[in-house]
């Protein structure tokens, strides 16, 4: 056998740390490596091995720090590194990794206690993506006032506000984690919840939605005016009362959520 | 946006020359803004180049009082497939608002770019790596506009095919590519140990010209090799390693790295303070009077 490339040795050496727990290495790399102390050539690729999936599920771990405490040590292990071996990280940043795993996990056999663990995944995932986010300046609720009566107004909102809905009530559970359960958690889980996020003061807060006031500002963030989205909102619950909508715009005022404030003709590609 | 009325490098001359990694659990304390023995903090540029979060905050709070380094883990130098022009663009966009002193990596690869293992991984010490290192040192300089420090790393098994000791590659890539070395001792110290060689051999090899910034950290010894860590005190034999390399490299920052097992700030700024000990103990002047020299001759 002749030299090995650099890029030879580097897909060999790839391939022999993404190998399952009963696949041999390539011999084409073992033949040549020498190992280091009194570790055999097996061992010393499995010191990188071990070192690539302790690592990967440390990150994990840490962004999906709700889905470990209540699926236990033992069961998130397992799912990390399943998820980690048929996944391949194609991110520089460890930080960035394991977009997937939500999906992974909604993919894999139904979790009969725990059916809520993709959505509460789906949760930390975003909450993990607001953090690193700048946050805004607020447009104040005096302006917000004087200029709602607009009806052709566009609300733009910091880039840290997001919605978040689930079938479950992953932020009642989120809030608890950490806390001791002996396979359920220790709260009201099975039951839809809309949330709203956002950034302030460097920390992330949550509030509660209702199905109206998630409806308006999903529209509102979609870049419908108040108008169009109020108008939408009426078509789905025709019962809409304008209790409903202060209630909304005193969340508004209270967030500062909103960054600025526009006319329709101000649109982007407007003419 | 650069920092204004931040320390920059000729504010050296009024500070000592040891610095400590900034680790996040250290946040809170340095958020007090406390007076430390502390000369300068090395940031984890990965940690800083992907957000406008708590963590950049924090950078940018502590690079108001202290000189910064930005040392990364994610280059992957010794890549064939090449160093990923996001990850530079993002790196020099850090370096724009942080205004370091020092940049510096790791001389490795870290994985392919569609399966990423994030580890310092060891490279066979041949022509052809080193050819295709130069090149990558070369683009990241010009992408940076600065040179760069690259930092031997710990292995547990050496590549395949290697042409060169580990000391002789480091030398002529230094004086090949313009970079510069990051000289981790307890690396060496490890690789010493886990390879079968002298590690004056090694230290006694690297001209001091080509060091640009020294390493201090703790390794575990697992029983069948010994593992860099970074989870402990410096060991005594790293120390007496130390000693010797400062003794003839008075004029480097030097840097004390705990990782894991992180104590409080106290404890690692104590650490600091031995490697501070001993370059007293060789040198017997002030730290003000050496770290003056270090600046102007480190040249980032």
């Amino acid at each position: 056998m002749g030299v090995l490339t650099l890029s030879q040795y580097q897909q060999l050496f790839s391939q022999a740390a993404h190998r399952g727990d009963h696949e041999s290495p390539p011999v084409r790399l073992t033949s040549g490596i020498t190992p280091g102390g009194t570790l055999s050539i097996p061992d010393s690729l499995e010191v990188y091995r071990r070192g690539f999936i302790v690592r990967l599920t440390e990150s994990l771990g840490e962004i999906y720090e709700s889905v470990w405490w209540v699926a236990g040590d033992e069961e998130f292990f397992r799912l990390a590194k399943t998820f980690i071996l048929s996944q391949p990280s194609e991110a520089y940043n460890l930080s960035s990794y394991g977009q997937e795993f939500p999906d992974f996990l909604q993919a894999m056999p139904p979790f009969p206690d725990l059916p809520f663990l993709p959505s509460l995944a789906r949760f930390e995932w975003l909450f993990k993506n607001i953090f690193h986010l700048s946050q805004h300046e607020s447009v104040s609720p005096e302006e917000i006032q004087r200029i709602t009566q607009e009806g052709n107004l566009q609300f733009i909102f910091g880039p840290s506000v997001s919605l978040f809905s689930a079938p479950f009530a992953v932020y009642d559970l989120w809030k608890v984690r950490g806390t001791c359960h002996d396979g359920q958690p220790p709260v009201e889980w099975d039951h839809e919840q809309r949330l709203l996020l956002y950034k302030k003061r460097d920390q992330i807060f949550v509030n509660e939605l209702d199905d109206v006031e998630y409806m308006i500002l999903e529209n509102l963030l979609g870049g419908s005016t108040l108008e169009e989205s109020l108008t939408d909102t009426a078509r789905q619950y025709p019962n809409l009362e304008q209790e409903q909508i202060s209630k909304l715009f005193q969340i508004i005022f209270h967030t500062g959520i909103i960054h600025r404030l526009s006319t329709i003709s101000e649109k982007p590609g407007a003419p | 946006m650069p920092i204004r009325n931040s320390p920059k490098q000729t504010d050296f001359i009024s500070r000592p020359q040891i610095g400590v990694g900034l680790r996040k659990t250290h946040y809170p304390y340095l958020e007090t803004k406390p007076q430390t023995s502390v000369g300068w903090f090395e940031a984890v540029s990965e940690n800083y180049m992907d957000s406008e979060g708590r963590p950049l905050h924090m950078l940018q709070l502590i690079r108001e009082d202290y000189p910064i380094a930005l040392h990364g883990v994610s280059l992957s130098i010794a890549s064939a497939e090449g160093v990923r022009p996001e990850y530079l663009k993002q790196l020099k966009q850090l370096k724009d608002r942080i205004d370091p002193f020092i940049i510096s990596d790791h001389l490795c690869w870290t994985g392919l770019q569609n399966a990423n293992l994030h580890d310092l991984l060891p490279i066979p010490f041949t022509d052809e790596s080193l050819r295709c290192i130069i090149k990558h040192v070369d683009q990241v300089q010009n992408a940076l506009g600065c040179h760069i420090l690259l930092e031997n790393v710990s292995t547990y098994l050496q590549p395949p095919d290697s042409t060169y000791t580990e000391w002789e590659f480091l030398k002529a890539l230094a004086e090949q590519s313009g970079c510069r070395l990051l000289f981790d001792v307890n690396n060496l110290y490890v690789n010493a140990k886990n390879h079968h060689f002298d590690p004056i051999l090694f230290l006694d090899a690297i001209p001091t010209e080509l060091i640009g910034q020294i390493h201090l950290a703790g390794y575990t010894d697992m029983g069948t090799y010994l593992f860099d860590t970074h989870s402990k005190p410096v060991y005594p034999e790293v120390w007496e390693l130390f000693s010797r390399l400062i003794a003839r490299a008075p004029d480097v920052p030097v840097l004390v790295e705990w990782d894991d097992d992180i104590p409080e700030f106290p404890i690692l700024e104590a650490e600091a303070q031995k490697a501070r000990q001993i370059w007293n103990d060789h040198h017997g002047r002030t730290d003000t009077e050496s770290i003056s020299t270090a600046l102007l001759s480190s040249g980032a």
